[in-house]
């Protein structure tokens, strides 16, 4: 396993226990997804794993390495992220942005070849590299995004809901580049709330509940699941999700 | 005589200009004021004086060097003592002001008390010579000082936007925990950013030596480009920039001008605020200035 | 005994400006810089007309403060005025300072640079300690007033302040000018006990010195910068050959305390039982070191250096063990009888008042609409409205009806434009376009004050609680509006006005809390609560504003299932008892089914659908807009 999260535990100050024993594991080469509500905690486990929260209790191992919370060296050690809504940084030029990204390497002909492959994905980047990322529209602020991420040449890229605010046509391409990526040797964690879309691309997916993972399987699995539906939309009756708590009084 | 005024407030607008500078640059990144720029500036223009006057005799030119080396690591530490704990801990800006306005207070009275409140003047580096200009003079102090600091910050501009670190000062004054994430070191960044910010500063004390004197309280000057920076807005750094050379200029103005019998050059410190106010009234995020709209 | 007199004298004159000052930085949160300036200004303003006009010294005195408190005001607008972060304010107050000593330099009738000699010394120990005395009365009655409490709120929280109905321009200003006031009192008191005063010494060490004591003493308490600021006065003055250490002291203990305990001395709490013992210890601490260095200076020639300062050491650490344990004990002599001084004390109060309303008489909640029966005139009316931010649409010419006592749910996926649909209509954000009409009023364009006062009351996401005042301020601060007697009565504490006023207070917002079950919880500091709890409270806040409208963003946000349903339960509650409209944005899908009545769906900002809580869940946009576009074959239904 490339990536193996066990027995996470996160907590919100005192009181809110924001993951509660989360456990999954993300093999190389792979897509694995973690789907669920907002509020579930995906964006907390995203922050953990780069290290910019240290977790209560658990381990992350990635690489057979310990993820420590040392937010800077989540790239060094090959993990990059690509934050939900995507914090571009709005004041720097497209070419910029991408030059942060790749920050550490100083490789010429790998990073070359990077930009490359990254316009052959993305090629409305190329058309603009002197833009501004701030007036980029919501899809190429996604495909700069993700962009970014790629240029540190990654071996797991974190992928925090890519398709917020963004209309279909530009989902499928997101999602059309995301398999693009995976195909060309890098892992990818997703976590998204569009379920449906996650799961048809996922061979491995979580869903996450109130910060607990309820469901487990292989994407298409889960695909013909009907409690993931339910989940979103409550339609499950209340007893079910009281299974493990003492009746009300 | 305007043109005369428009070059006295040109040269002392530069100094405010740098002072303003590294000021708005640490506002920019760290968001929050760092009032112990003033002492730094004091400090820079001491080493100044121990080093050409008090202890050795050196040569102008590597006398600044070592006032802008000197400066800038008195700023690296300033941050490592009395920031960097609190930037660590998300603590809000308040308290990293206190905390910059005690390193103020305890840095210019640690000058009282050791080196005494006694006036200090660099020596006279250039000449008496003075250019005519038009009908105007400009001394060749204050044509050096001038040229040097658009020289500086104009270096300074380069560096922002064309090296890898300065984008990446650039890229943290907007969303620094991303700028982490994309593996860059945030305490080896901020030191970067303190020596610069501590750099012009030491470089702007000298100049401030040279012009007038050296003395422990010259730091409170720094008020003044605090104003500066904020009619060019907080955190711009163009408008560190122009609010410094505007202050600079408006101070000349008011200088050479007399209502009825007063001379309104004694007021000088009353216009500061007052134009201070008038800002904050008409325009307060200043010429250039970001709003910061806060997420609910 | 002169020497101590002086002492004492310049501590009590440092201490009334120290008191106001806290009120300013401590409580309200306005960090300034330059307040040595306000004590120059009564200073120079009581000198004058004792050495020039004759005047007494009393008046000369209350002169001074109105004309300190007068400049204040012509300061104090501009800079607070566009609500700017902390340290414009700051930097105006570091200009002012310098602008104010320049005009004291040049004015004739100040004499200038070289200032006033001769002015009769008519301040001393004694009269300095009634006006000591006099002032942290009046700022304790203050802090505990009705105005007090307005100030404290937004000092915690400025955003949750105004979402409770408190305007913070004039609060901000009568803070600054309570602040002006009490240090120009202290200036002019200090004219007349050293006689010779220049512009000189309103300097930036003396606002130092002032603002050192504030933050060293805790921001949020009256008894730490009274302890901290004589102790700045007092120890110095035992070790006089550091006489310029000193301010370098002051610089160091602020950049120490910020980073290492920012609290200060006493952090929020006034003397108490608790903290007794500390205050023994920090007099106890002082008394040693002076013995100590008497000790010292005595001894010295005699044993030779150590042995005399391992004697002195050994002094101050006796002592100070030895206050410490007296403080222990006398606070747990005083365990017993405080409760029953301050029961008796309430008893004194009903007897000088005689007759009164019983305080356990049942009070309303809030005088929502009568009935809950469904009208035809929608309560809120929004039509078009739009919102962008830069390039980004965030709500798209949304049109949503709300009829009284409606219970109303709006979802949708992350960044759908909720939150900002909230933000719109309690008016933090501007409209661009469209409109919300409340009650038959267009509350577009209305200052988020004004819509609050229109009967608009909200919870936020992340919950925004004044987190160090008790559970009872938090409630008691939404009820101010009510404020029925005025700022000199608060000052005061006048028995006839203020007593009964605060006692319907209290009894109301007691009230309240028994609603949502918080009764008990009363006296806790709102921060200790537990997540759940702070969230009741908050509502409980909202309700003391006696809203018509009730938006709740995302009350459930971070709960699990249990907090979820006793929300629930809440929730219906409140409906059920009051008949209050109610908006509520929630993820949980078990409390939207389960509390309203109807339910409006936003994707990218428009709406999508709305309607029963049944026809949603069947509704295949909404299905669409949370779990993604559909697969051919999902076998999902």
């Amino acid at each position: 396993m490339l990536l193996s999260v066990e027995r996470l535990n996160y907590f919100y100050g005192e009181a809110i226990h924001a993951l509660r024993d989360v456990s999954f594991h993300v093999a190389k080469g792979e897509i694995a997804s973690i789907i669920g509500a907002n509020g579930a905690g995906k964006s907390t486990l995203m922050w953990l794993l780069v290290g910019l929260l240290k977790p209560k209790s658990g381990t992350m191992t990635f690489n057979g390495q310990l993820i420590r919370p040392v937010p800077h060296r989540a790239v060094a050690s090959g993990i990059a992220l690509v934050p939900e809504r995507r914090r571009l940084f709005p004041n720097l030029t497209v070419r910029e942005n991408l030059a942060l990204g790749s920050y550490l390497r100083h490789d010429r002909a790998g990073l070359a070849q990077d930009q490359e492959y990254v316009f052959s994905l993305f090629p409305v980047l190329k058309e603009r590299l002197s833009q501004y990322a701030g007036t980029l529209s919501g899809g190429q602020q996604q495909m700069l995004a993700i962009a970014r991420g790629l240029m540190s040449r990654p071996q797991l890229l974190l992928l925090d809901e890519p398709s917020l605010g963004l209309a279909p046509v530009l989902v499928q391409q997101v999602f059309a580049a995301i398999q693009a990526i995976v195909s060309q040797g890098t892992t990818i964690l997703l976590v998204e709330q569009n379920a449906l879309k996650a799961l048809e691309i996922s061979a491995r997916a979580y869903v996450l509940e109130v910060g607990r993972i309820v469901l487990q399987g292989s994407g298409k699995d889960l695909l013909g699941n009907p409690s993931v539906q339910a989940a979103y939309l409550g339609v499950r009756q209340r007893k079910d999700l009281l299974e493990e708590q003492p009746p009300p009084k | 005589m305007v043109l005369q005024t428009i070059i006295t407030g040109l040269s002392i607008g530069s100094i405010y200009a740098l002072m303003a500078v590294g000021y708005s640059l640490v506002f920019s990144v760290l968001n929050f004021s760092n009032f112990a720029h003033g002492a730094i500036i004091t400090l820079g223009a001491y080493v100044a004086w121990a080093i050409m006057v008090h202890f050795f005799r050196v040569p102008f030119v590597p006398a600044l060097v070592l006032s802008i080396a000197g400066a800038g690591v008195l700023a690296f530490l300033n941050e490592r003592i009395a920031y960097r704990t609190l930037r660590q801990r998300h603590a809000p800006s308040l308290y990293l002001m206190i905390s910059a306005m005690g390193v103020a207070i305890a840095l210019q009275n640690i000058l009282y008390a050791t080196i005494g409140a006694k006036l200090y003047a660099l020596p006279a580096v250039f000449s008496q010579d003075i250019f005519e200009v038009g009908g105007a003079t400009i001394s060749k102090m204050d044509l050096f000082a001038f040229t040097f600091s658009v020289f500086v910050i104009g270096l300074l501009h380069a560096g922002l936007t064309h090296t890898k670190v300065g984008t990446a000062i650039r890229a943290a004054s907007h969303d620094m925990e991303m700028v982490s994430v994309l593996g860059i070191n945030l305490d080896v960044l901020v030191a970067v950013l303190f020596l610069i910010a501590g750099g012009l500063g030491g470089m702007a004390g000298v100049f401030m030596g040279i012009k007038y004197m050296v003395y422990p309280s010259m730091g409170w000057i720094t008020n003044k480009a605090y104003i500066g920076a904020v009619i060019g807005g907080l955190g711009s750094l163009p408008g560190a920039v122009v609010g410094g050379l505007l202050l600079g200029l408006l101070e000349a103005g008011v200088s050479v001008t007399t209502i009825g019998s007063v001379h309104l050059s004694t007021y000088r410190d009353v216009f500061s605020f007052g134009i201070l106010a008038i800002l904050l009234i008409v325009r307060p995020t200043g010429l250039f200035g970001r709003v910061f709209e806060e997420k609910l | 005994m002169a020497y101590a007199q002086a002492i004492f004298t310049n501590s009590a004159i440092y201490i009334i400006a120290a008191m106001g000052l806290a009120i300013l930085t401590g409580y309200t949160g306005l960090f300034s810089l330059g307040h040595a300036a306000f004590m120059a200004i009564g200073a120079y303003t009581s000198a004058i007309l004792t050495y020039f006009y004759h005047w007494p010294l009393e008046p000369a005195l209350v002169a001074g403060m109105i004309v300190s408190v007068l400049i204040s005001l012509v300061v104090g607008y501009p800079t607070l005025r566009a609500r700017l972060r902390s340290d414009y304010f700051a930097i105006a107050t570091l200009g002012f300072g310098e602008a104010l000593k320049v005009v004291l330099e040049n004015l004739d009738i100040t004499q200038g640079a070289r200032g006033l000699p001769g002015i009769q010394k008519l301040a001393g120990p004694f009269n300095t300690a009634i006006w000591m005395i006099v002032t942290i009365w009046l700022c304790r009655n203050f802090l505990r007033s009705t105005y007090g409490r307005k100030l404290i709120a937004i000092g915690q929280d400025p955003v949750a302040a105004e979402m409770v109905g408190i305007r913070l321009l004039p609060n901000q200003m009568l803070s600054l000018a309570i602040s002006a006031a009490f240090s120009g009192l202290s200036g002019g008191l200090l004219a007349h006990y050293i006689t010779f005063i220049q512009p000189a010494i309103f300097n930036m060490d003396l606002s130092s010195l002032l603002t050192a004591g504030v933050v060293c003493g805790g921001m949020g308490s009256l008894t730490g910068p009274f302890v901290a600021t004589a102790l700045f006065v007092v120890v110095p003055e035992l070790f006089r050959g550091l006489a310029l250490w000193r301010l370098v002291l002051y610089g160091v203990l602020l950049v120490v305390i910020m980073n290492l305990r920012p609290k200060g001395l006493f952090g929020h709490e006034e003397l108490n039982l608790g903290n007794l013992p500390k205050l023994f210890l920090i007099v106890g601490l002082t008394v040693g070191l002076t013995i100590g260095s008497m000790i010292y200076n005595a001894w010295v020639a005699d044993w030779g250096t150590i042995p005399a300062f391992l004697a002195a050491a050994f002094a101050t650490l006796a002592f100070s063990a030895i206050l410490n344990a007296l403080g222990r004990g006398t606070a747990w002599m005083l365990r017993p009888v405080v409760p029953r001084l301050g029961a008796g004390w309430i008893r004194a109060q009903a007897k000088l008042l005689g007759d009164r309303p019983s305080a356990t008489e049942p009070i309303c909640t809030a005088p929502g609409p009568t009935t809950v029966a469904v009208s035809e005139n929608p309560l809120v009316n929004i039509r078009g409205l739009s919102k962008r931010f830069g390039g980004v649409v965030a709500v798209d010419e949304v049109d949503l009806t709300v009829r009284p006592g409606q219970i109303m749910g709006l979802i949708g996926p992350n960044g759908s434009g909720k939150t900002t649909l909230f933000n719109l209509i309690s008016g933090v954000y501007p409209l661009d376009a469209g409109s919300v009409q409340f009650a038959g009023q267009e509350l577009g364009g209305f200052a988020p004050t004004q819509i609050v006062q229109a009967g608009v009351a909200r919870t936020f996401q992340n919950i925004r609680l004044f987190s160090s005042m008790t559970v009872l301020d938090n409630v008691q601060t939404a009820l101010h509006a009510a404020s029925p007697y005025s700022l000199a009565a608060a000052f005061v504490q006048w028995p006839w006005t203020v007593w009964p006023a605060e006692e319907r207070l209290r009894a109301r917002a007691i009230a309240l809390l028994r609603d949502v079950d918080l009764a008990d919880y009363a006296d806790r500091v709102a921060g200790t609560l537990p997540y759940g709890l702070q969230r009741k409270l908050e509502i409980a806040r909202a309700l003391a504003l006696s809203p018509r409208l009730l938006l709740l963003d995302e009350p459930a946000a971070g709960m699990n299932p249990q907090e979820s349903l006793d929300l629930v339960e809440l929730v219906k509650a409140i409906h059920r008892r009051i008949g209050l409209t109610i908006i509520l944005i929630e993820h949980h899908m078990d409390v939207v089914m389960n509390v309203c009545e109807r339910i409006a769906v936003l994707n990218f900002g428009k709406k999508i659908a709305e309607g029963t809580p049944e026809e949603i869940q069947a509704n295949p946009l909404v299905l669409e807009a949370y779990l993604g576009q559909k697969v051919e074959n999902a076998a999902l239904r």
